[in-house]
């Protein structure tokens, strides 16, 4: 038997089509939700409260640009056989410059993105995730020219 | 770029994590950082404005909102036709990224495009679309198999 557990409404994502791009900047921004979205401010605090416990929003934060703060930011790659995956994802995700790291389904299983004050800093650290896991090469594709950044999901 | 000062970067460090849920954050967040809330949303909207944030919003986990799928699209680009060819991606609105990057003789892919979409298909549909109006022929698709790691950035230790 499956239960469908319907875990968003129409109102859920009106809400969050809205403040995935502009979570407002004022003293009392669900006040400021209310006359953008007409809907009263309790119900948006209290779906936003529950969205975030169910784990579909991760939090509301300032998303910094770190090209124009001058920090470096770059996408490396790995082949990672099975048998050293766990070493790796670990020493891996423990450095605070790794912001992003999937397994991906292809010859080149890893990918990481890495940001950090400057070039030297990223280089340092691939440098020091080979030694300590013995792979090698990992590969770093930083970006020449970006066309797109638009984390905004349609829902 | 104008230099930070000591105080910018007491507040950018404070701001790139999440908030706290309350009905009035950015005075909670004021007081850990000892300045007024006026000062505070003054910053903020100059940041903005200098392009130091790109948007102050929810982070959504897009698996847990229904967005399921999520394709890295590499692609073959000649160089000189990277400008046009870029634009065109970008303007998919299934195309959450897109940027050129450094390859190299093992790896020749150069254009990236990360498309968003409810299943593998509907990737796939998306990336054909793309390979039609570009009339590019040599990409692969990468799917997620699993996140390892999706953490903010900590810039400004």
């Amino acid at each position: 038997m499956f239960i469908i557990i319907k875990k968003m409404d129409r109102i859920d994502k009106k809400i969050l089509n809205h403040i995935q791009q502009n979570f407002p900047l004022s003293p009392l921004p669900y006040e400021e939700l209310e006359k953008e979205i007409r809907i009263p401010k309790e119900e948006i605090f209290k779906r936003v409260k529950s969205l975030i416990e169910k784990g579909i929003i991760r939090g509301i934060r300032a998303v910094l640009n770190p090209k124009k703060l001058d920090f470096y930011s770059t996408l490396c790659a790995a082949k990672v056989p099975t048998e050293k995956m766990e070493k790796f994802i670990s020493v891996v995700n423990s450095y605070d410059e790794v912001t992003h790291n999937y397994e991906r389904d292809a010859e080149l299983n890893i990918w990481f993105t890495l940001v950090a004050e400057n070039k030297k800093r990223v280089h340092d650290i691939i440098h020091d995730i080979s030694n300590l896991t013995g792979i090698n090469p990992i590969y770093n594709f930083p970006a020449k020219k970006v066309f797109k950044i638009n984390v905004k999901f349609d829902l | 770029m104008i230099p930070l000062s000591k105080d910018d970067r007491k507040i950018l460090k404070e701001i790139q994590k999440y908030f706290p849920l309350s009905i009035s954050p950015y005075s909670e967040i004021a007081k850990n950082l000892s300045i007024s809330e006026k000062e505070l949303l003054e910053k903020l909207n100059f940041y903005l404005e200098l392009g130091y944030i790109r948007r102050v919003g929810a982070i959504l986990n897009h698996i847990k909102a229904g967005v399921k799928a999520n394709a890295m699209v590499v692609w073959e680009v000649d160089e000189k036709e990277v400008d046009k060819i870029g634009n065109i991606m970008a303007s998919f609105k299934e195309v959450t990224h897109c940027y050129l990057r450094e390859s190299n003789n093992k790896w020749p892919f150069n254009l990236y495009t990360m498309i968003h979409a409810k299943t593998k298909e509907e990737c796939k549909e998306i990336a054909d679309k793309i390979a039609k109006a570009t009339g590019l022929s040599k990409r692969k698709l990468i799917f997620s198999k699993k996140e390892l790691k999706k953490s903010p950035p900590v810039l400004f230790k």
